[in-house]
């Protein structure tokens, strides 16, 4: 079978995403200390600011010591320093640029490495959640550049792993307008941010239109609160899976696919801790401030990143009984 | 990104090469399958042409007269149609594997020589290259995936694949990429039944892989001696057609188990998967086969009606089987009824119900024996015929309680209608049949090869 090559690492990585997530706390702490060690050498011998956060000497089981990086410490030092070097394997490094919390506007940097398996990991939701990739999907969203006609169509490709996308700008119609269109598209799932569907769900339902079934609808941004699930389900017959993301690193946590209020962490692409304001470790199952260490993220490193968001975390999840780190009570400050 | 270690730790800057093949096969299978039905349309049209030209170059066609006498060169190099060739019975592919040497192209790797168990009366000898072996597994394993199985959950086999071994079962040891759970293998013609039911109700596994056979009168025995019976997620079965009695029988007895059936043969691996959201329909296996649903002349019957099943083997390039006419009879769709899916699909899988008896006057009959009869007469569970004279057989059936003289009637009237009113039969109630060693159950044993 000539499969194109980057098919093969899509279905490598988001298959390895998934049985890293299944395969028991013992061996995903074991791999994410690999992976830390990795990260930490590299910025110990090739990125002198680190260096000196860190201080020359620095051992991972010193981590605790490791101090919390805030967003304004993360900005001030992309803006003078710009992007880290990183391995060769990580390729291209790409600059982004982020709106951030009001009056935080930031930039970032990422390689090619560290995208591709950003992607794998969002891919490897649909199967965590019994998705058929392949199934006709609808976003709309903020992000969609301006387009003519009713939307922009990416057709389906083997490559990607995906069947037909669907994009559609925000700005480009009125809510009723944009989910009358899904009616059009008909697709199995839709992407787009709670706080946009809510304000449409409601718009329509107070016009008395009715709208077409969706299977899921993939979230992203805010948390999601308890009345845009119910409103999804009664008007679209749609259960809503969130992902928690953040865009220097990529996805944090994904919904339990049996239940609502929990989220696998995504232990194959960071690592989260949650402290308290004093930065120290807090038990299980109590909440506190998220810390990010994004383990593939060597162009605009994320060490203990505090990314302004709080959740408790657990060792298995109360949802599903899975054995890996999950989080609950998340509050997502975007 | 491939390495020969099968440690997780490396990812994802390695992975073992075997995890990467077969995870790659099984993106490449699910996404023919769930994709729009142009990919897998366009996909089997080029190999099926790069298959005819490889015939062409070796010769296959000289050795096949049927073929070579119904399709001019042109034609078969990769344009012809495929129903423009003639039907390959099973004789025609022993025939011609037997005249044959197995040869493939060294992409394809090396040959290994397998042979059929010969359940439909003709065992049959084949090569088959390290290609398609692969991609048989890799089908086996992308049904993991279709199915949703969690492979971190314990897994217990119970067919005669595993070989021989001591103790109560084979630990086959866990891979961390494919298989994270460790396999326990039994192979199934060194216990007894009743020994095979103790042993599942103490390993409690939550997925079984076994025979439609072995599983019903597993779950009988459970039933009959009042053991404790597991809770198993997923039953899967393989070698013979499943009935929706035994689905049933199966949900009640093992906690809700739900059976996923492939349907595959010997000679050419894997030809249909069970829709995971539906017992009726099968995905064709459009990655490895293609299945035509026909009439006795070779033509096709129209969607929804029943009909010879011919596959053609995509990667079965050292013993090739096209249009091979495997005795079994089902029906075809074009796409899935139970799931959508643009992808063919099977229904009302007979298996292979053919089995051969001399008419007395030297000529030989395929006769169909189909689990229908069988339901018509009374609740029969499991049956076997052997033919024990010239004209007689003997007919073994288990059924759900004792046999009503009506119910034995109708059975002596329905084997009379389709076997031949020249035959006789002797009935036999048993609690089980004593099958013999082997992989697979033949339910019917006749003096014809």
């Amino acid at each position: 079978m000539d499969i194109p090559g980057s098919s093969v690492q899509r279905a490598v990585n988001a298959h390895a995403h998934l049985a890293l997530e299944r395969s028991g706390n013992t061996t995903i702490a074991q791999w994410q200390a690999h992976r830390l060690l990795e990260l930490v050498q590299w910025l110990l011998q090739r990125v002198p600011w680190w260096r000196e956060r860190l201080g020359p000497r620095f051992h991972l089981r010193d981590w605790a010591s490791v101090p919390v990086l805030s967003r304004y410490t993360l900005r001030s030092m992309v803006s003078t320093r710009g992007s880290a070097a990183v391995p060769d394997h990580h390729g291209a490094v790409t600059p982004y640029f982020l709106a951030g919390p009001p009056g935080s506007p930031a930039r970032f940097f990422t390689s090619a490495f560290s995208q591709t398996l950003v992607d794998h990991a969002f891919y490897a939701d649909h199967r965590r959640q019994g998705r058929n990739p392949y199934a006709i999907q609808a976003c709309i969203s903020e992000d969609i550049p301006a387009h003519d006609g009713s939307h922009i169509s990416i057709a389906a490709s083997l490559e990607t792993g995906t069947g037909i996308q669907n994009l559609r700008a925000y700005g480009l119609f009125k809510k009723a307008e944009h989910l009358l269109w899904l009616g059009y598209v008909q697709p199995a799932f839709l992407t787009t941010s709670p706080g946009w569907l809510e304000d449409a769900l409601d718009d329509t339902h107070s016009q008395g239109i009715a709208l077409a079934e969706v299977h899921q609808i993939l979230t992203y941004g805010e948390a999601v609160p308890a009345s845009l699930r119910s409103k999804a389900r009664k008007q679209l017959g749609a259960s809503v899976r969130h992902r928690y993301t953040c865009l220097e690193c990529g996805p944090l946590a994904f919904q339990c696919p049996r239940n609502d209020d929990y989220f696998h962490v995504a232990v194959a692409n960071a690592l989260l801790e949650i402290v308290a304001d004093s930065a120290q470790v807090l038990p299980e199952g109590v909440p506190g401030r998220v810390l990010v260490t994004a383990l593939h993220q060597y162009a605009t490193p994320l060490v203990r990143h505090d990314i302004g968001d709080s959740a408790a975390l657990h060792s298995q999840c109360p949802g599903c009984g899975l054995a890996a780190p999950t989080l609950s009570q998340l509050i997502q400050n975007v | 990104m491939t390495n020969s270690s099968k440690s997780f730790l490396d990812w994802p800057h390695q992975a073992p090469s075997a995890a990467v093949h077969t995870l790659a096969d099984a993106h490449f299978v699910l996404g023919l399958e769930l994709g729009p039905p142009t990919w897998w349309q366009q996909w089997q049209r080029e190999r099926l042409g790069q298959l005819l030209q490889w015939l062409q170059i070796q010769a296959w066609w000289q050795t096949w007269p049927s073929a070579s006498a119904g399709s001019s060169d042109s034609e078969l190099s990769g344009q012809s149609l495929l129903s423009e060739l003639p039907v390959m019975r099973r004789g025609d592919f022993r025939t011609l594997v037997a005249s044959h040497a197995a040869a493939v192209p060294p992409e394809h790797g090396v040959l290994h020589t397998h042979q059929s168990s010969g359940s439909a009366g003709v065992p049959v000898s084949f090569s088959r290259s390290e290609l398609a072996n692969r991609i048989n597994i890799s089908h086996y394993w992308a049904d993991h995936q279709r199915q949703r199985r969690d492979l971190h959950a314990s897994m217990a086999v119970i067919t005669g694949t595993p070989g021989e071994h001591s103790g109560s079962h084979l630990e086959i040891t866990g891979d961390p990429w494919l298989h994270p759970a460790m396999q326990l293998g039994r192979n199934a013609p060194q216990f007894t039944m009743l020994e095979h039911a103790h042993w599942l109700c103490k390993t409690a596994p939550a997925y079984w892989a076994t025979t439609p056979a072995t599983l019903s009168a597993v779950i009988s025995l459970i039933k009959l001696k009042g053991l404790i019976a597991p809770r198993i997620t997923q039953v899967l079965t393989s070698s013979h057609a499943v009935e929706p009695a035994l689905r049933e029988r199966t949900r009640r007895v093992l906690g809700g188990a739900s059976i996923r059936d492939r349907y595959s043969c010997e000679e050419v691996g894997p030809i249909a998967f069970q829709c995971p959201e539906s017992d009726d329909y099968y995905h064709v296996a459009v990655a490895n086969v293609i299945v035509e649903i026909t009439d006795d002349q070779g033509s096709p019957v129209a969607e929804g009606k029943s009909g010879n099943v011919l596959i053609t083997g995509l990667h079965q390039w050292a013993s090739p089987a096209i249009r091979y006419d495997l005795g079994d009879i089902a029906t075809g769709h074009s796409r899935c009824p139970g799931c959508s899916a643009t992808v063919p699909a099977l229904s009302k899988l007979l298996g292979r119900k053919y089995f051969l008896v001399n008419e007395g006057s030297g000529s030989v009959r395929h006769v169909r024996l189909l689990a229908e009869h069988w339901l018509a007469c009374g609740p029969v569970r499991e049956h076997r015929v052997v033919q024990t004279g010239a004209q007689s057989f003997r007919v073994e059936v288990v059924m759900d309680h004792a046999m009503t003289s009506s119910q034995g009637l109708a059975m002596q009237a329905m084997l009379k209608r389709v076997v031949g009113p020249e035959f006789t039969f002797g009935l036999m109630q048993l609690e089980a049949i004593l099958w013999p060693a082997g992989t697979k159950r033949q339910e019917f044993l006749g003096f014809l090869p």
